[in-house]
């Protein structure tokens, strides 16, 4: 890792405000705490590393450029920088119709009750994944929900699917998915309330 | 606000915070979230939330590299805020690639649907769900390319559309008219391949990546079949240490290919499938 003269212990939000006024430095802190759940991210949508570093290095230049409209009223660093990659990630996923992926996340889901990202398959034992505590812990909120409201929130997050997507997809009612999906929500908010309560 | 009870619009906020609202229902629930207290801070916990989910993905570290990529492009861009006269130099180098126009990076002609799913038998059961899901994707498809169009003046340069195009110049060479392409990935952060069928020329074309290369003695082989017939091997293939392969294969005459997918098997291959195949992509007959 490289030199970090002042800023270690530096918060989020002075790093993206460092950024914003061109000090790269602050911008080289930003990926280092949070490339790592960037690209993870972008690998678990679009699937191709070579596309995932795509992703990542779009998300950066765009939070580079946007820097200043952060508004830390809204919420996180972390938060913040997830929507920008995410969002990044299903562009290029949608771009590039790779649409069936979502078809094979609903046969996964309903088949086995496992999870698209949480079960991937033929993934390198090399491949040393060092899960953070707060990785864990979401895993686990996750794999504690009933399948059915798992599976909505998945399609929505990894999927980039809408709930009229998700129902048409599942062939579930509207109203169905909609309630599964809040009432998912509402239970990893609880499960994840001490996360996000250090978070906050 | 004190109508918490029968507030209705509590019921959008999990779904706006996953992004997962129908855009008429988003553009009505920005409008009310406004206004409203109770939402806005109902929607920043489950933002938070939906952020988390990010960290349920399996963990992989970036390559080295990708770290003094963005730093060097952040180098060559200034924050919007920070461009001031003094700077103006550094905006746009003459140095940066040339952006590829969007066309060039267009799927090749008839592109066809992507699947990946356990078991070959399962896909056949999901092509009338991926023809009927992409409707919704080419409007969406539409929708955000006007929105982009419209923040295009905020975007300096787009590297993807850039790296994506270099990367296609190679396979493109490969393309005829007749070609049909089809790209496939497996879950999560694991191989993908794009297939290029060529049924004129009785060649197939795979460019896999991200597929760590087959042990030592071992190989993957590469699979045609025929609605209702048993899998025709069409041949071998491995991939490097970056998990890269591009491999042109013969296609038996007379093949009429619904399916392809990849196993992996002994070095030499194998006469039948003998383990699970993946990156399995279907075809539309001529």
């Amino acid at each position: 890792m490289p030199t970090h003269p002042a800023g270690v212990d530096s918060p989020d939000s002075d790093l993206v405000a460092r950024a914003a006024s061109g000090d790269e430095r602050a911008l080289g802190e930003l990926y280092d705490r949070y490339g790592g759940m960037a690209f993870s991210l972008a690998c678990a949508i679009v699937g191709e590393h070579a596309d995932a570093e795509e992703v990542v290095a779009d998300a950066f230049a765009q939070i580079w450029r946007s820097a200043a409209g952060f508004d830390p009223a809204r919420g996180s660093v972390a938060a913040w920088v997830a929507t920008i990659a995410r969002t990044r990630a299903l562009d290029l996923v949608r771009s590039r119709r790779r649409r069936a992926r979502v078809l094979e996340a609903a046969a996964v889901v309903t088949d086995e009750g496992e999870a698209l990202v949480l079960a991937p398959s033929l993934q390198p034992a090399d491949r040393n994944a060092e899960l953070t505590e707060t990785s864990a812990i979401v895993r686990r909120s996750l794999a504690d929900l009933p399948a059915p409201q798992r599976q909505v929130i998945e399609l929505a997050y990894f999927g980039g699917l809408s709930q009229s997507e998700i129902a048409a997809q599942l062939s579930e009612p509207l109203g169905t998915v909609k309630t599964r999906m809040r009432a998912g929500m509402e239970k990893l908010r609880q499960a994840l309330r001490p996360v996000l309560e250090v978070g906050a | 606000m004190t109508e918490r009870i029968d507030h209705d619009w509590l019921q959008h906020t999990a779904a706006y915070a996953l992004g997962a609202l129908a855009d008429e229902e988003r553009a009505s629930f920005e409008a009310h979230l406004a206004t409203c207290d109770t939402c806005a801070a109902e929607v920043r916990e489950l933002r938070e939330v939906a952020g988390l989910l990010a960290t349920a993905a399996p963990q992989i570290a970036p390559p080295p590299a990708l770290r003094d990529r963005i730093l060097s492009e952040a180098r060559s861009v200034r924050p919007i805020s920070s461009a001031t006269p003094s700077q103006n130099g550094h905006t746009t180098s003459a140095g940066s690639p040339p952006s590829v126009p969007a066309d060039r990076r267009g799927p090749p002609a008839r592109r066809s649907s992507v699947v990946v799913l356990p078991w070959i038998a399962a896909i056949a059961a999901s092509v009338a769900a991926i023809f009927f899901g992409q409707q919704y994707r080419s409007e969406r498809t539409a929708r955000s390319a006007a929105e982009r169009a419209l923040d295009g003046a905020r975007l300096t340069m787009d590297s993807t559309a850039a790296a994506l195009g270099r990367r296609d110049s190679l396979i493109a060479s490969l393309v005829a008219p007749d070609v049909q392409a089809v790209s496939v990935t497996g879950t999560g952060p694991s191989p993908s391949a794009r297939y290029f069928l060529d049924r004129r020329a009785n060649r197939i074309v795979i460019a896999a990546s991200s597929l760590p290369p087959a042990a030592s003695g071992r190989t993957y082989q590469v699979w045609g079949i025929e609605t209702g017939r048993p899998p025709v091997s069409l041949g071998t293939f491995n991939t490097d240490s970056s998990g890269r392969a591009l491999a042109s294969l013969t296609v038996p005459a007379g093949l009429r290919i619904a399916v392809t997918a990849v196993t992996e098997e002994p070095a030499g291959g194998s006469a039948q499938p003998t383990t699970t195949p993946f990156l399995a992509a279907t075809w539309k007959s001529e």
